[in-house]
């Protein structure tokens, strides 16, 4: 099966997507679910998982907390906040309007 | 705001870093287990990658970076320097005696000409001059009617004061105390922007008529040290020249005037218009009208948008507009010119600045060149250091450390080598400034170095420590940026310890040269200074005391004058333990000259000649030698006749082959008077050390009342205060400073040749000890290196006094090459200072020879150590070693 790396840019929209959709998940969660949803094709790197999931905490889309995972062992929850549903929003209203004029591009004539 | 809540996160992440740390470690090791139970333990960490690596982007992300790696360099750092403690003792005190004196110097120099005055707006500040064609000088001093003049009719200046310093008698109740104060017209404060910290400025109406208002503002430190800074002294009498003033407010501490170079800060002001009382001058002494009387000095503040030029033309243009009154009033005060001088670069004596510059620049030039000799010192100590760690450097290079972040840890070294020198030097600093306070010339020291270390004084030093941090930091850069790894790993170091060795004996010869330099013009100056002193012809002055005596005209004619001349007289001589005293006007190398005109035979024209007034003993309570005839008697009077005693210069100049005792001379004066010689006594200078000898002659206090007089007692210093209490039973109100030892008032004048010897002495010292120590360092670095080449000699025969001859020879050679450029520098550089010497020449070939042999003498000495442990090389041991 092959695999894709994410687009550059879209990756914080993903994990926020992914908050809204589930609520508050740890980051194994989130790639999984990221990658189940993709049907595989979407694979996210830890090396850029969690950099960037400290960069979300800095600019406060998403809050951390310890709790207890589904096989009873601590993990990091991450919460959306909502600075961080603005956030979702706006990346998905500018994501489809680039969609939209790319689609535009290489429409058949 | 959201940028707000962003940098407050990051910052709160600083002091949650080990929380920080735990918590990503435990997410990572959660999510590869949860990986593992997926794909197994080996695929997932495969897949994971670097977990070092994925924190290290996490911590990133927060923006710290570069302020982790600093802080971790500078623990590397230190971790480095504790573990080795001598070297870095040696290279901090070394930095610290050349950042200190450099410091010390620079808050001088501070304080003499760059800081401006302490208040708003200074550069606003213009202060009036006057040149004269007939005394080329420029000078400050006016009259109060000319001060009236100026003041009314500039348009330049938004308020124009006056004021003078003198010096006054004040008592508290059974104490008497010399206060230093100045007369000021009422706007004074005003004109300054300064505030009193209790009460009020003067008001105008205080400042107009003479005699008036006896009003006072006292400075904080009297107010402290007399009053306990009790608020209730506003409104309470105080009795200054023996009349009660009003307190009406207290000034700040720190203010000194406009000038910076007072005896001691002023702390009493008095209204101008108070001369009636505080000048203790005659009934009909009318200064208010006065135009020829020239007390005052003035500086305006400039109104908005007036430059300093335009203010300068404008007072031009009064002067000239004055001058027809003088020419009408038939007053000849040789003002050829009216100017203003910004009163941020008038603070000296105007004559005195370029004399005050370029001494200053010399100092600057010699604490420069110290240091420089001290960043010698800690390069090269860096560069053998550089040699023992070459390893370590290698291996870090090998195991994939950048070369600018080798670099950057380096330079943090060298930063905070110098930085603590910097620190220890702030110390050194305080230390000499201490010191320099014992000299009370050529400025005022213990005024100026009173305020100590502050915040300009400071970054001073800081900005110093940095720029010698990078500039030794760098050489063991260039060291590390040319490493090859491979040599290095391969154990031997010797090779690149050659390389280096010439490097550090370049540095050592620079070190020689340097000190050569400094201890050929302190051996200059020291015999400048002997030579000066040497031209005192008193016995022991520094068993004289010397007491300044100004009898007021208001209360002492000449005849009652004459009367408490004698009574102190009277009364001194009966403490135990005075051996004799007597009044003198003109003390010798006071400064001044008294000059007069004298007719030295029937019928030839006037001469100019010096002259004195001394009473009997003088010359004995001196020391000056009589050289024929007698000295004045207590029976030389106004009733007997006129009698002078000359020194011998003007015995051979008017009396040549003769026998001077007996001839008469005519004194000028009104009326003339003849006068017969009857003892000749030593040639000594007058004004000062490089006076030429000319013609002086001395009449008697009885026959000529002056109602200035110094008193001098030869007696120790502790019989001081019974003298001063003998006067002051005498006159409650006289104002009797505490003496000076004779001596201490001729070194006073050789304040710049004391400073320039002492200095120059101490810091050759120290510079001569540093390449001392520059050349111990790299002889025995050398004879490390060469242990296994001098076994190699010992073993084939070679005697232990040869080796020792050869490395003290080859220290000796480093020697004689700085020796010789030092010397070239010393003679090109010494005719800057040619006409600061006194009595010697700049290129006095016995201080060159002093100096070569001390230094041979130093450099033996250092490599002595070094020489010995070469001559006692075991050749099996050192064969072994490597």
């Amino acid at each position: 099966m092959e695999r894709t790396e994410i687009p550059p840019g879209t990756l914080y929209m993903l994990i926020l997507k992914s908050l809204a959709r589930l609520g508050p998940m740890h980051g194994y969660g989130i790639a999984q679910h990221i990658q189940q949803l993709s049907e595989d094709v979407l694979q996210v790197e830890e090396g850029s998982l969690y950099p960037a999931l400290q960069r979300m905490l800095i600019k406060g889309w998403v809050v951390a907390e310890w709790g207890q995972s589904e096989n009873n062992r601590r993990a990091r929850y991450y919460h959306l906040t909502a600075a961080g549903r603005k956030q979702l929003t706006a990346e998905i209203s500018e994501f489809e309007r680039v969609m939209a004029a790319i689609g535009r591009v290489i429409q058949p004539a | 705001m959201e940028r707000l809540a962003e940098f407050w996160r990051r910052l709160l992440f600083l002091f949650r870093r080990r929380q920080f740390d735990r918590d990503l470690a435990e997410e990572m090791r959660f999510h590869l287990e949860m990986k593992s139970r997926e794909s197994g333990m080996n695929a997932a960490r495969r897949q994971f990658g670097n977990v070092a690596l994925v924190e290290d982007d996490c911590r990133d992300a927060w923006g710290w970076r570069t302020l982790e790696r600093i802080a971790q360099d500078v623990r590397y750092a230190m971790r480095t320097l504790r573990k080795a403690p001598g070297f870095t003792a040696v290279v901090i005190m070394t930095l610290a005696l050349g950042i200190g004196v450099n410091t010390a110097i620079f808050s001088l120099v501070d304080r003499l000409l760059f800081r401006p005055l302490p208040f708003p707006q200074s550069d606003r500040l213009a202060t009036l001059f006057f040149y004269s064609d007939a005394w080329r000088m420029t000078y400050s001093s006016l009259s109060y009617p000319d001060y009236v003049y100026y003041r009314d009719h500039n348009e330049v200046f938004s308020g124009l004061a006056a004021y003078t310093d003198e010096t006054v008698n004040m008592r508290f109740g059974e104490d008497d105390e010399a206060v230093p104060a100045q007369m000021v017209t009422a706007n004074y404060f005003d004109v300054l922007q300064v505030r009193p910290i209790l009460g009020r400025n003067f008001r105008r109406d205080e400042d107009l008529v003479p005699g008036r208002d006896t009003v006072a503002m006292l400075g904080a430190g009297l107010w402290k040290r007399r009053f306990d800074g009790d608020p209730a002294v506003l409104g309470r009498q105080v009795t200054i020249s023996g009349h009660s003033f009003t307190v009406v407010g207290i000034v700040p501490e720190d203010f000194a005037g406009l000038e910076i170079d007072h005896p001691s800060k002023p702390e009493l002001w008095v209204p101008a218009m108070s001369y009636p009382q505080t000048l203790l001058s005659d009934a009909e002494w009318d200064l208010q009208h006065k135009r020829d009387d020239e007390w005052l000095s003035s500086t305006g503040r400039l109104k908005p948008g007036v430059s300093q030029s335009q203010a300068s033309a404008q007072m031009a243009q009064l002067t000239e507009q004055l001058k027809l009154i003088y020419r009408a009033e038939k007053i000849d005060n040789g003002k050829s010119r009216g100017l203003t001088i910004p009163a941020n670069e008038s603070r000296f004596e105007v004559k005195s600045r370029p004399t005050v510059k370029r001494f200053l620049a010399m100092l600057m030039a010699v604490v420069g060149l110290v240091l420089l000799i001290a960043c010698a010192n800690v390069a090269s100590l860096l560069l053998a250091r550089g040699v023992k760690r070459q390893r370590e450097i290698g291996v870090r290079v090998a195991l994939g450390a950048g070369r600018g972040r080798l670099g950057q840890q380096l330079m943090s070294e060298g930063l905070l080598l110098s930085i603590a020198g910097g620190a220890a030097g702030i110390g050194v600093a305080l230390l000499v400034e201490r010191l320099l306070a014992g000299f009370d010339r050529p400025f005022h020291m213990a005024a100026l170095v009173a305020g100590g270390i502050d915040g300009r004084v400071l970054a001073f030093a800081l900005a110093l420590s940095i720029l010698t941090g990078i500039l030794f930091g760098l050489l063991p850069l260039r060291q590390a940026s040319r490493l090859d790894v491979t040599p290095l790993l391969k154990a031997n170091a010797r090779d690149a310890g050659r390389r280096i060795l010439g490097a550090r004996s370049l540095l050592v010869v620079v070190q020689v040269a340097l000190s050569v330099v400094l201890l050929t013009s302190a051996g200059l100056f020291v015999r400048t200074l002997r030579n000066a002193q040497a031209t005192d012809v008193t016995r022991d002055p520094g068993k004289v005391l010397l007491f300044k005596l100004s009898l007021p005209p208001t209360r002492y004619d000449s005849s009652r004058g004459a009367a408490f001349y004698q009574a102190v007289l009277d009364r001194v001589h009966g403490i135990p333990g005075i051996a004799s005293a007597a009044y003198l006007w003109l003390v010798p190398f006071g400064g001044w000259r008294g000059g007069t005109a004298i007719i030295p035979y029937a019928g030839s024209e006037a001469e100019q000649v010096d002259f004195n007034i001394v009473s009997p003993r003088y010359f004995e309570t001196a020391g000056i030698p009589l050289v024929r005839g007698r000295p004045f008697s207590d029976r030389d009077g106004m009733r007997t006749p006129g009698v002078a005693v000359v020194n011998e210069q003007m015995a051979k100049h008017y009396w040549p082959r003769e026998n001077p005792i007996g001839k008469q001379f005519v004194v000028w004066g009104k009326p003339n008077r003849t006068v017969e010689v009857v003892g000749v006594v030593r040639d000594g200078p007058f004004r000062g050390y490089r006076d030429a000898i000319r013609p002086c002659f001395y009449v008697p206090l009885a026959q000529e009342y002056e109602s200035a007089m110094r008193l001098e007692v030869r007696a120790s210093t502790t019989l001081a205060n019974a003298i001063r209490h003998e006067i002051h039973e005498l006159d409650r109100d006289l104002l009797v400073a505490p003496p000076q030892t004779l001596r201490a008032f001729r070194d006073a004048g050789m304040g710049q040749e004391r400073l320039s010897a002492s200095l120059l002495s101490g810091l050759s010292i120290l510079a001569a000890l540093i390449a001392a120590i520059g050349l111990y360092g790299v002889m025995a670095f050398t004879v490390a290196q060469r242990t296994r080449e001098i076994g190699v000699r010992v073993a084939l025969g070679a005697a232990a006094g040869s080796i020792l001859r050869g490395v003290i020879s080859e220290a000796l050679v480093l020697v004689a090459v700085g020796l010789a450029i030092g010397l070239i520098a010393a003679a090109l550089l010494g005719r800057l200072v040619a006409n600061l010497l006194f009595g010697i020449t700049a290129t006095d070939p016995a201080t060159y020879l002093t100096t070569a042999a001390v230094l041979a003498l130093v450099g033996t000495s250092a490599a002595y150590l070094p020489a010995r442990r070469a001559s006692h090389v075991d050749p099996v041991t050192a064969l072994r070693a490597e």
